[in-house]
């Protein structure tokens, strides 16, 4: 088949083109802010419910110990809070899709690299100290000692980790494969 | 949120992307989704990337370039998203069936397994030589592909080489085949 048959071929294909009208679009768009508004929404309403629980807690529970970890879930929430509102307000703008395609999926790749492993430090670690504190406190306090609750949170933490990095292992080496491909590039 | 003042400019623009375009970016959406259905939502939402991209067009490259990079990079994100794996050779037996009982043409049949053959080699490649290979499809020389991907026109003209020869191949197995 020649050069020219094969681009006929591929020109003509029988596909559907619909239009859209710049309305429904517009509508789709603030559909599509409504939903990111609500799904924000209920990760802080989330938070919320974390830190009137362990605020209780500390009107509860009088050993220091259980009240030093309260106190430090209620901060770790708090950072954790910071990061999720921090994240949803930088959203890139519409025009980053006519960056060149290069250039465009190398930042896609980056940017989910980056996601996969940052999650351990703003999302996991924050919480860790608190959790394990209030764990031990009361343990301290009822005389009931349970070492493997201890583990319950690292081990849960570890496996989301080994798994975002295996993610990340993944991305990078199609990163790498993009960087070898576009050396001597100097577009 | 797009100021209403911009509306009017931004809807024109799109009206005349999605006229001139429109058959452009449906084969490059058929380059990234076999499926019928999930390929009528990456329509919808390239055209929403598109119309909210427009917003911030000011003439930095042509029209063509933009509306071919924003399609691209949509799709891009959804092959990413969905991490699908590549598609199998097969032709619909409806396809086929219409083709042999309504047209009774054996060259229509023919294309439609070139076609598939074709789709079947895009959909196994890895993004960016899939961009290459769909823009080269579409008639583009290596600058004007060099300038919507960013590559080098050397690097466009060495992977628009191999594609070809891998199409070359695959498809005159195809017709040994039959």
């Amino acid at each position: 088949m020649s050069d020219r048959h094969l681009k006929e071929l591929w020109k003509h294909q029988m596909l559907n083109a619909p239009t859209f009208s710049p309305e429904s679009l517009q509508t789709k768009s603030g559909t599509l802010r409504r939903t990111i508004r609500r799904r924000n929404a209920i990760e802080y309403a989330a938070g919320a419910v974390v830190i009137i629980g362990n605020a209780f807690n500390l009107w509860l529970f009088r050993d220091l110990l259980t009240r030093i970890g309260s106190a430090l879930v209620i901060l770790g929430t708090l950072f954790v809070l910071h990061q999720l509102h921090r994240r949803a307000s930088a959203q890139e703008p519409p025009e980053r899709f006519a960056l060149p395609l290069a250039a465009y999926f190398r930042a896609e790749l980056v940017r989910q690299r980056d996601a996969l492993r940052g999650v351990f430090f703003w999302y996991l670690l924050p919480l860790f100290p608190g959790i394990e504190l209030f764990f031990l406190g009361r343990q301290l306090q009822t005389h009931a000692m349970h070492f493997s609750i201890y583990l319950l949170y690292p081990a849960v933490a570890a496996a989301i980790v080994l798994l975002n990095l295996h993610g990340a292992r993944r991305l990078q080496v199609q990163i790498d494969q993009l960087d070898r491909e576009n050396d001597g590039d100097s577009q | 949120m797009i100021p209403p003042q911009q509306m009017p400019a931004q809807a024109a623009r799109y009206k005349e992307a999605s006229d001139t375009y429109g058959s452009d970016i449906a084969r490059f959406v058929a380059g990234y989704e076999r499926d019928a259905l999930k390929r009528q939502e990456l329509l919808q939402e390239v055209h929403l990337a598109l119309w909210q991209s427009l917003a911030g067009y000011r003439s930095q490259c042509a029209l063509r370039t933009w509306i071919y990079r924003v399609a691209h990079n949509t799709c891009v994100t959804h092959v990413q998203r969905s991490r699908r794996s590549a598609n199998e050779d097969y032709v619909e037996l409806e396809t086929l069936a219409a083709a042999t009982d309504e047209q009774a043409d054996i060259s229509f049949v023919d294309r439609e397994l070139d076609l598939s053959r074709v789709m079947a080699i895009v959909h196994s490649l890895r993004p960016l030589d899939r961009q290459v290979m769909l823009l080269y499809l579409e008639d583009l020389d290596a600058d004007a592909i060099g300038e919507i991907t960013g590559l080098s026109a050397r690097n466009v003209a060495t992977k628009v080489h191999r594609l070809k020869v891998l199409l070359a191949t695959r498809l005159a197995t195809r017709r040994k085949q039959s």
